[in-house]
């Protein structure tokens, strides 16, 4: 093929793609739909796993005290190796905090100032996060402890729902490329299907194949980097508008959430590449695919 | 030139489209086959423009072997010859021009020349005003023209036209008639399918007629219906 023929091709396949504008946005549309529903899964499992880091990563533990044995408590505390420093927390303390995390104003948590149910407790700091099981079973064995908040206890059970969401997630992602790689290919085939005749033609008058196949070619790659793009921008203003609403709530839980969230710039690049990587590959082969079943003529 | 020897088509479900038909198309000729209805016409033209392949026989045209040709080389082949379609077959989305060009961008013809020959051959058959017109925005008549301008464009050594007149008026049709025989002058084969006899007696030319897959008749336009009054037809079946 000639390079001057080359160059009419792309400009015919990037044509192609208003002509057939119709079925062309139906392509993108689909197209653009599995990508999102993939970049979420991809999001929401990256999401998981870094605030299971983030709890993990905080060396603080949260020592519940029985009433009345604080300095006693105290004492058998500073006699453990790897415990950096702890701090007094009161259960009046304890309880404002929790009321202002909770709700702003009003007196609607008046009956609770008269009648606190939260335990004291000491905010613990350790030295070697590593041997934090071993530090947390020495504050069990103190007298005068009701339950020690570890973050491991946290932490081990996001893992476990990540790692169900995880196995679940790689099931449905499997899932939905299937079903996707379906509904795209039938748009593409309907596409194809609808100039069955133009193919017709085309080999009527002497078009060999390489001829006819090149700006579907091009058509299915610009109709999937336009879906890889459209998705990605759709994700990207999803996520931003999700970390603005965190922002806005003051539920206890949220900041860390946030603190935890993986910023978009940081996939935004695999994402992106994934997507066009998805994209040309499904446009491409599924337009080349396609349309040598009409060939034979 | 084209050859037909003892050719044989019979279609995947039992149906017996052309039997044991033979003959041969010289180079300049201007050939009319005419038949009813299922006489075996499209499948002749379809087994030229090697859209099918015979059962049994041999076919030769432009030197191309077509029973043994190479699913490769067709492309190539057809470029050799121009075809007309009763339903047109422009490709809707691109304009008269592009229509035009398009067969000969397929053979690798570029820039300028593309340029000057689809000008000059929109200009013969009277169509420069419109060439960037779509073929909807052009009546029946034109858009045919536009489809022997595409057919010609490539200076194939032989036409074939499957019922060109078919699906325009009949004012109309004299005047494609009357450009294909002028194009045959030039010196392209022309084989034009037909089934309106007026147009066939009109032009006074050889004839081949099919019935029911077989050749009945291949003669002169004159002998052959002087033929058909006088009782002397000219059966070349295997009577």
């Amino acid at each position: 093929m000639k390079l001057s023929n080359l160059g009419y091709l792309l400009r015919q396949g990037v044509k192609n793609v208003w002509l057939n504008r119709l079925l062309s946005a139906a392509s993108i549309g689909v197209l653009t739909v599995c990508f999102l529903l993939i970049g979420t899964a991809v999001l929401f499992s990256r999401n998981l796993g870094s605030f299971v880091h983030g709890i993990e990563k905080k060396n603080e533990l949260v020592v519940f005290l029985e009433d009345n044995t604080s300095k006693h408590v105290a004492e058998q505390l500073k006699k453990i190796k790897n415990i950096a420093s702890f701090t007094f927390v009161s259960k009046e303390a304890a309880l404002k905090l929790q009321l202002e995390t909770l709700y702003e104003g009003g007196d609607l948590f008046d009956e609770l100032n008269r009648d606190n149910p939260l335990p004291d407790c000491y905010r613990v700091t350790l030295h070697d996060v590593d041997i934090i099981k071993k530090t947390v079973d020495k504050i069990n064995k103190i007298h005068g402890i009701v339950h020690v908040n570890s973050p491991n206890d946290v932490a081990q059970i996001i893992t476990t729902i990540k790692n169900t969401v995880n196995y679940a997630g790689i099931v449905i992602v499997a899932f939905l490329l299937f079903v996707s790689l379906f509904i795209v290919a039938t748009t593409i085939k309907m596409t194809i299907y609808d100039r069955r005749r133009e193919i017709n033609i085309m080999k009527f008058v002497g078009a060999n194949n390489i001829f006819i196949r090149v700006p579907f070619l091009v058509e299915g790659l610009i109709l999937g980097i336009i879906s890889a793009f459209l998705a990605y921008g759709m994700l990207y203003l999803g996520y931003s508008y999700m970390f603005d609403v965190l922002a806005k709530f003051k539920v206890a839980v949220l900041p860390m959430i946030k603190e935890n969230m993986v910023p978009f710039q940081e996939i935004s690049a695999y994402l992106l590449s994934g997507f066009l990587y998805l994209g040309s590959i499904i446009g491409t082969f599924g337009s080349v695919f396609f349309v040598r079943k009409h060939l034979k003529v | 030139m084209i050859l037909f020897s003892n050719v044989s088509k019979e279609y995947a479900n039992g149906a017996v489209a052309l039997d044991n038909v033979s003959f041969t198309v010289d180079t300049g000729e201007f050939v009319f086959v005419v038949g009813h209805s299922g006489a075996g016409k499209s499948t002749i033209m379809k087994l030229i423009m090697r859209e099918e392949k015979a059962t049994s026989g041999q076919i030769e045209v432009n030197g191309y072997d077509l029973q043994g040709i190479r699913r490769r080389q067709i492309s190539r082949y057809r470029r050799s010859i121009g075809m007309v379609f009763q339903d047109f077959r422009l490709i809707n989305q691109m304009t008269i021009y592009d229509n035009v060009a398009f067969a000969l961008r397929v053979t690798g013809v570029v820039g300028r020349e593309i340029r000057k020959r689809v000008l000059y051959i929109l200009d013969l058959v009277g169509l420069l005003p419109k060439a960037r017109c779509f073929p909807h925005q052009v009546s029946g008549g034109e858009q045919q023209r536009v489809a022997l301008a595409r057919a010609l464009v490539n200076n194939p050594s032989i036409i074939i036209a499957d019922e060109p007149t078919g699906n325009i008026d009949p004012e109309l049709s004299n005047g494609v008639m009357e450009l294909l025989d002028e194009i045959n002058k030039c010196g392209p084969t022309i084989v034009v399918v037909s089934h309106e006899h007026n147009l066939v007696k009109k032009l006074n030319k050889r004839v081949i007629n099919l019935e029911n897959g077989r050749m009945i008749a291949d003669t002169g336009l004159g002998d052959w219906f002087k033929g058909e009054e006088d009782g002397k037809r000219q059966r070349l079946d295997e009577e």
